[in-house]
């Protein structure tokens, strides 16, 4: 069957991207927003990264490049945009999916580094990515902002630690602020908030990771977050912005087990 | 945990305000510094500028209560450190921390946002709260009690007229530490939360702003008016008792319900700086 291709003649740009079919959620999201058609520019910060999920686009017919950069530095951020501009001459879609997690020491041991370095990849990257691609969506009355937050923006990202959990909480204030002051232009800035996303790499890793099965399967990441991606940058998809998307199957609204989140992070709480 | 038969009693503790400079012609931290004195704290004024500390806590000194002036750059996490390394020197220890030091970017058009705006208001809204909360918990758990209050705003859950992009995103990321940091230290008596005032009339903002500008803002708000200071300072000290030990995690709305008022549009005139 044909899929429809209602992003034909879009350029998305999708940050930390890489890695193929070993990716994440950018790699998924990318794969689709080129099966519907988009132009995509790879983000990663290792070009090797990028160039796995270029390959893969390009293999399926699509149309992608490689712009390697560090979201966290503003000089990278503008440079990837730029540059994403000057190979496709637009930019419609910009996905702020570079993040880092993992498990973290508790607050009161935390040291400086991992808090400032994460902080800036998670939040000031969505920051200085959308400013620049702003720049051009502005001037041509037209774009889709996607940022992917977490569940974690609205609990908390017990595995991952408080950078993760302030820092995607902090990526909602940007999307709702963003949406209300650029909707006068065309453009919508919406976030995902996923949680259990199906990792190929994290489970060749951690294969005792049981991700969930039937409805209770992990999220897909091209199956079904990138559909989510796609849907929201529709050229027609003008009515939903600043919004935050749970992308859980509806399960992670349960009361929280502290018990079983402190068992399955293996986190230390100072005892 | 002893009550007392007084209504959040703050008597025997200690507590530590960020940028609560100015005394009568400060800002909200000034007011939450006299009213957490007025409920028995001993209180440790911060502000980053020394003389604006030291009138705060000369004013409560001259009301009776103990205070102590002090100035840091909380936005450098060896002076954030050495802040609460000064209070516990002082006074032994720290029990409520109040985090209401803030920056307030302008609303320029987002697209034109200075990196510098941006990284000011990160340091101020997001990092000093982490440096001052570690350093302070590490003290706090000791004794099994604590108390921090994080001064977030309803921009954490709206968007801002007043302020733009760097505002809204770190109060709203303010809230995420708040919400973290609750869950890993309930467990040693430790409690935080965030307070969300709307439009709060202050000595300093009384100074900045026209009358008229307070008469067209009273009717957005569906209680006709905008909050005082003392009324958002009582709300602190409730949080900061030690009646108020199961409360925690929480994002509370202080804002004559303006929050809850569906927002209009953006006036393409009148958004940007």
């Amino acid at each position: 069957m044909a899929e429809e291709r209602w992003l034909e003649g879009m350029v998305a740009l999708v940050t930390g991207a890489g890695r193929g079919e070993d990716g994440g959620g950018g790699a998924g999201i990318a794969r689709h927003l080129a099966r519907r058609g988009a132009r995509i520019a790879v983000n990663d910060i290792s070009e090797e990264f990028a160039q796995a999920t270029v390959e893969q686009i390009r293999q399926r017919g699509g149309d992608a490049i490689a712009v390697v950069g560090d979201v966290s530095n503003p000089v990278d951020a503008d440079r990837i945009v730029d540059e994403t501009v000057r190979h496709y001459g637009r930019i419609d879609i910009l996905v702020n999916n570079a993040a880092i997690s993992g498990l973290i020491p508790a607050v009161e041991r935390l040291p400086d580094e991992i808090w400032h370095h994460q902080l800036a990849v998670d939040l000031d990257g969505p920051f200085y990515m959308s400013r620049a691609a702003l720049r051009y969506m502005i001037p041509q009355r037209f774009g889709r902002i996607v940022n992917i937050s977490s569940f974690a923006a609205v609990r908390t990202g017990f595995v991952g630690g408080v950078t993760y959990t302030t820092a995607k909480t902090g990526l909602l204030g940007l999307t709702r602020q963003l949406a209300y002051e650029v909707a006068q232009y065309g453009i919508t800035v919406n976030a995902l908030m996923p949680t259990g996303l199906l990792n190929p790499r994290v489970l060749r890793l951690r294969p005792d990771w049981v991700q969930g099965e039937g409805p209770y399967r992990a999220i897909h990441p091209e199956e079904e977050l990138g559909w989510i991606v796609a849907y929201l940058c529709h050229p027609s998809m003008t009515a939903i912005s600043g919004a935050a998307i749970p992308v859980d199957r509806g399960v992670s609204n349960g009361i929280g087990d502290f018990a079983e989140l402190k068992r399955r992070s293996g986190k230390d709480t100072g005892e | 945990m002893t009550m007392s038969s007084r209504p959040c009693d703050l008597g025997g503790l200690v507590a530590l305000v960020t940028g609560a400079g100015g005394g009568s012609n400060g800002g909200l931290g000034a007011v939450i510094a006299r009213e957490l004195a007025r409920a028995g704290a001993q209180i440790a004024v911060h502000d980053v500028v020394a003389e604006a500390a030291e009138v705060t806590a000369s004013e409560l000194r001259q009301l009776g209560f103990v205070a102590e002036a002090f100035s840091a750059d909380i936005t450098d996490s060896r002076e954030a450190d050495r802040l609460v390394g000064q209070v516990i020197e002082r006074f032994g220890k720290i029990d409520i921390l109040v985090n209401n030091a803030e920056y307030r970017s302008a609303a320029y058009r987002p697209d034109q946002i200075p990196t510098e705006e941006w990284q000011r208001s990160v340091a101020l809204n997001v990092h000093a709260p982490f440096y001052l909360s570690r350093a302070a918990v590490r003290d706090m758990r000791t004794r099994k009690f604590g108390r921090i209050v994080n001064v977030s705003n309803i921009a954490a859950i709206r968007a801002s007229i007043l302020h733009g992009v760097p505002y809204v995103t770190t109060k709203e990321a303010l809230y995420g530490f708040t919400r973290h940091l609750a869950t890993e230290v309930a467990q040693h008596g430790i409690t935080v939360n965030a307070i969300l005032p709307g439009f709060v009339v202050t000595p300093e903002l009384r100074a900045q702003w026209p009358e008229e500008r307070f008469e067209r803002l009273a009717p957005t708000i569906p209680a006709r008016r905008a909050g005082t200071a003392e009324e958002i300072a009582s709300l602190v000290v409730y949080l900061a008792s030690r009646e108020a030990g199961y409360l925690t995690g929480a994002a509370i709305p202080i804002d004559g319900a303006v929050s809850i008022v569906p927002g209009g549009r953006t006036d393409p005139e009148n958004a940007f700086v």
